[in-house]
């Protein structure tokens, strides 16, 4: 039995995690990602195992679906546990708990057209935060008192039911946090305000937490009114959300770092980190200092071949794929519209472990040429797709 | 490989810049040279009224000429052409070969370009001479410059756009798609094959640059042209709307999606194999492609004989290359259909797709010859499916046609035709709602003088002398 080592009073709304189980203790020690390869092998397979038989107990359209597949339940590897498409999360609702039980319902942003919507109860949304302090003890260690996080984006209440904005400002549960969106405005002076004073007047340390598009227009105002900040080894920028979304950013990951590195005075690049998540997804894969997002024991990604979405090796590029043991109140085992590789092994950071990348989204049919896809609800043109983490 | 651009009949192989490189669907690289300010200056330095004082005669025998050496299976060029879509876009030999019989087809018909003019405009005189017409003499004249952003989906697009601003006597600068700058600029050095100073080769130019990286000096060849015909994907149409100023002619093909509709009592092994030419044409990635049947039936009966002719279709025009985001779109599209209780049917080797869908859905069409059945009770319930996005609705058997025409068309569809025949663009019809040979020219009038009555009005006109002697309304019929 393990609680949450934070101590927010209003910790999703409630009071206490009830961690039941070897999956939950693993999550909230918040060590997982440190264990050796061989444990975390081990652990996947016991987790996702789990979790397979619970969705297959308790969601009726993955039970069906299995059970069209004439799948083998009790002699199977994980590489062959049945698939949902992501697009199957925009056409229905999935649950394998009561409706009563759903604490959350949470939508994608929806760039392309229809949003997928997926419920989510408490123990799904505390291991959701779970995944997030494991990652962000990659970043560093932190007293509460120590750190402010400038948020560049809302609070939950007005995140609503979009998650990316919901993940993001999930922050607050774990560092001091101030929100500089407000009523859907970016308050980019006054971020900008807060940093200083935090800098110059404090010895406390910054993470400015945000998606590209707003760090992008903070770091260009802070050239522009040629602020020498000077932050050195005292500020972090955590990044979550895709790198081309309303902004059209042509920057590669490195230019970014650069800029960011060169607008904040930053001693290294290890300071600039990025998160990936996206609706369907449970866990929130953070980077480590060499920027590779590590994904957590509880979470089996593979990469998916375009033919017939077989496993491929690690370091193959094909469409990510996840089985995701921390989601009790849906199936999280689903196959994406990323292109990206997973590798496992050490990484250069020197953690054992799965690391996986996002390279692009998929280009789904006629985002060329003058033959339209369409969404059939929304008659939404596809766009040409973009990494866009929801 | 290294493609020149050319510009009004001179082939150009080194610009002042680095040469622009496209990697083409199949991994394969293609260098073009650089369009610099020097070449977008000398385009647009060149006359626009090369044609006008050229006979459509002439111009359409020119055009017989090439299309004739196109028909030849041993024209050098051709036989390249054919490898070229193979290796570099990934067509099928058979596919390939049939594009290339589809150029020289539409280059060739010469009957077929005199038939069109007069369906269009009223007359291929018009071109020539002042016709009359009632109490005018009218003439239609060509634009001058048009400048022509082609798609790369469908090959045979960029030599239809090309050919109708010839035969009407408008000079082409032609922006060649990077998914396919082979086509235009290919046909462009068939034209300097049969004659490199004839005034049709000088009429057409081809250039490029890779798409979203436009600069001014590109920018402004479509801000200089008299009209501009943009084919092609949402964003591709946009850029070029934002560019062409109010005053010019703009006309617009795509992107549009078309379906098809099986009538009870259809011959089932007939429209099956009408169903599969359709889907499999340029591999469905044409705006007249078929992604969706409706079947006044039981999609059940259709299963059988559809995949029947889609094995036919493979062995008579095999499947070209797919790239990873395709097939991998095909296979998330199935997977789907499998979670969402539909009866997917594939061949084994993934070529082929059918998916009897109990829904409405399908989400994002991964197109790659895969198909969708709907069973209908009535041919009303397909109409919720059809809108201004239709292009081509297909049906089976022909006469359905008389039943559906009023009520889709209405819909927004804008063409009805019988199932498989969805990419023969017949004479006189329309294409996306339009006539475009008449878009492609403005129509000017020589008014008979005051001598000659006005029609209802039985004396001669003098208008000074009737507000004398204040007496119009004697003359009102």
């Amino acid at each position: 039995m393990t609680q949450l080592n934070i101590n927010s009073e209003d910790l999703l709304e409630h009071q206490s995690v009830a961690a039941t189980d070897d999956l939950d203790y693993t999550i909230f020690t918040g060590e997982s990602l440190d264990l050796p390869l061989s444990a975390q092998r081990e652990m996947r397979e016991t987790f996702v195992r789990t979790a397979f038989y619970q969705h297959i107990e308790g969601c009726p359209e993955y039970a069906d679906f299995v059970t069209r597949l004439d799948f083998d339940t009790r002699h199977f590897t994980l590489a062959s546990i049945p698939l949902i498409p992501v697009s199957a999360f925009k056409q229905q609702t999935l649950t394998s708990l009561p409706a009563e039980q759903i604490e959350k319902w949470s939508l994608s942003s929806g760039t392309r057209g229809t949003q997928s919507k997926v419920g989510r109860d408490q123990t799904s949304l505390e291991r959701l935060l779970g995944s997030i302090h494991t990652g962000m003890e990659m970043l560093g260690q932190w007293h509460e008192d120590q750190v402010d996080v400038v948020h560049l984006g809302p609070t939950r209440n007005e995140a609503g039911d979009i998650w990316f904005l919901y993940v993001m400002s999930l922050i607050e549960l774990i560092h001091p946090t101030t929100h500089f969106v407000n009523n859907g405005q970016f308050q980019s002076q006054k971020a900008i305000d807060s940093i200083v004073e935090t800098l110059q007047h404090s010895d406390q340390d910054v993470i400015v937490v945000g998606a590209p598009f707003l760090v992008i227009e903070l770091t260009e105002m802070i050239e522009r009114q040629q602020l020498d900040l000077a932050a050195k080894d005292r500020l972090m920028v955590v990044t979550a959300g895709g790198w081309k979304r309303h902004s059209g950013i042509e920057l590669t990951r490195s230019a970014f770092n650069e800029k960011v590195c060169r607008a904040f005075g930053l001693n290294s690049d290890a300071q600039v980190r990025d998160i990936f998540n996206q609706v369907e997804l449970n866990t929130a894969f953070v980077e480590c200092s060499a920027h590779r997002k590590h994904v957590p024991p509880w979470v089996y990604a593979s990469t998916r071949n375009a033919d017939d979405l077989g496993v491929q090796e690690s370091g193959e590029l094909g469409l990510l794929s996840y089985l995701d043991a921390s989601a009790t109140s849906y199936p999280a085992f689903i196959v994406t519209d990323d292109v990206g590789r997973v590798y496992e092994g050490t990484c250069p950071c020197g953690r054992e472990g799965v690391t996986m990348e996002v390279v692009r989204r998929l280009t789904r049919a006629a985002a060329r040429g003058c033959a339209m896809a369409i969404d059939r609800k929304t008659n939404a043109i596809v766009p040409t797709g973009e990494a866009n983490h929801e | 490989m290294r493609l020149p651009i050319v510009i009004a009949g001179r082939r150009i192989d080194r610009t002042s810049g680095d040469d622009q490189r496209i990697t083409t669907r199949t991994g394969q690289h293609i260098d073009l040279p650089y369009l610099d300010t020097v070449i977008a200056d000398h385009l647009q330095s060149l006359p626009d009224d090369t044609l006008a004082d050229v006979s459509v005669h002439d111009i359409i025998s020119f055009l017989h000429n090439v299309g004739h050496n196109w028909k030849s299976p041993e024209y050098s060029r051709r036989r390249l052409y054919i490898r070229h879509l193979c290796k570099f876009l990934g067509y099928s030999e058979a596919m390939a070969e049939a594009e290339a019989n589809w150029i020289a087809f539409n280059l060739s018909s010469h009957f077929r370009l005199y038939d069109s003019l007069t369906a269009e405009l009223g007359g291929w005189q018009m071109l020539e001479d002042w016709v009359p017409n009632e109490e005018a003499y009218i003439k239609a004249i060509p634009h001058g410059k048009v400048f022509h952003l082609v798609p790369g989906n469908v090959p045979l697009s960029s030599v239809v756009s090309i050919i109708r601003a010839l035969v009407t006597k408008n000079v082409s600068i032609v922006k060649a798609s990077s998914d396919d700058p082979i086509t235009p600029i290919t046909l462009a050095l068939s034209f300097m094959d049969v004659d490199r100073n004839h005034p049709v080769t000088r009429s057409l130019s081809v250039v490029h640059w890779p798409g979203g990286k436009d600069e001014t000096h590109h920018r402004q060849l479509v801000a200089d042209a008299n009209a501009v015909c943009a084919w092609g994907a949402a964003d591709s149409i946009e850029w070029a709307r934002n560019n062409t100023p109010p005053t010019s002619e703009f006309i617009t093909f795509g992107p549009k999606r078309s379906l098809a509709v099986i009538g009870r009592n259809a011959d089932l092994a007939k429209a099956s194999r009408a169903v599969a030419h359709d889907a499999s044409v340029y591999d469905q990635r044409a705006c007249f492609s078929i992604q969706h049947v409706y079947y006044e039936g039981d999609t059940d009966d259709l299963l059988e004989h559809l995949s029947a002719a889609f094995e036919n279709i493979e062995k008579l025009l095999p499947k070209g290359e797919h790239t990873f985001d395709e097939r991998a779109g095909v296979s998330l599209s199935r997977l789907q259909s499998d979670f969402n209780l539909s009866k997917t049917v594939s061949s084994e080797s993934g070529t082929w797709t059918i998916i009897a869908s109990p829904t409405e859905q399908s989400d994002i069409h991964p197109l790659g010859r895969t198909v969708y059945l709907h069973t209908i009770n009535t041919l009303t319930e397909v109409e919720s499916h059809i809108d201004r996005n239709t292009q081509t609705v297909a049906v089976y058997p022909a006469e359905l046609a008389m039943t559906v025409r009023d009520r889709y068309t209405r819909r927004g569809a804008s063409r009805i035709v019988e199932l498989g025949m969805n990419n023969i663009f017949r004479v006189g019809g329309a294409h996306d709602g339009i006539f475009p040979l008449q878009r492609l020219v403005r129509m000017a009038s020589m008014e008979l003088p005051s001598k000659a009555n006005i029609k209802g009005i039985a004396i001669p006109v003098d208008q000074t002398r009737f507000l004398e002697e204040d007496r119009f309304l004697e003359f009102i019929p």
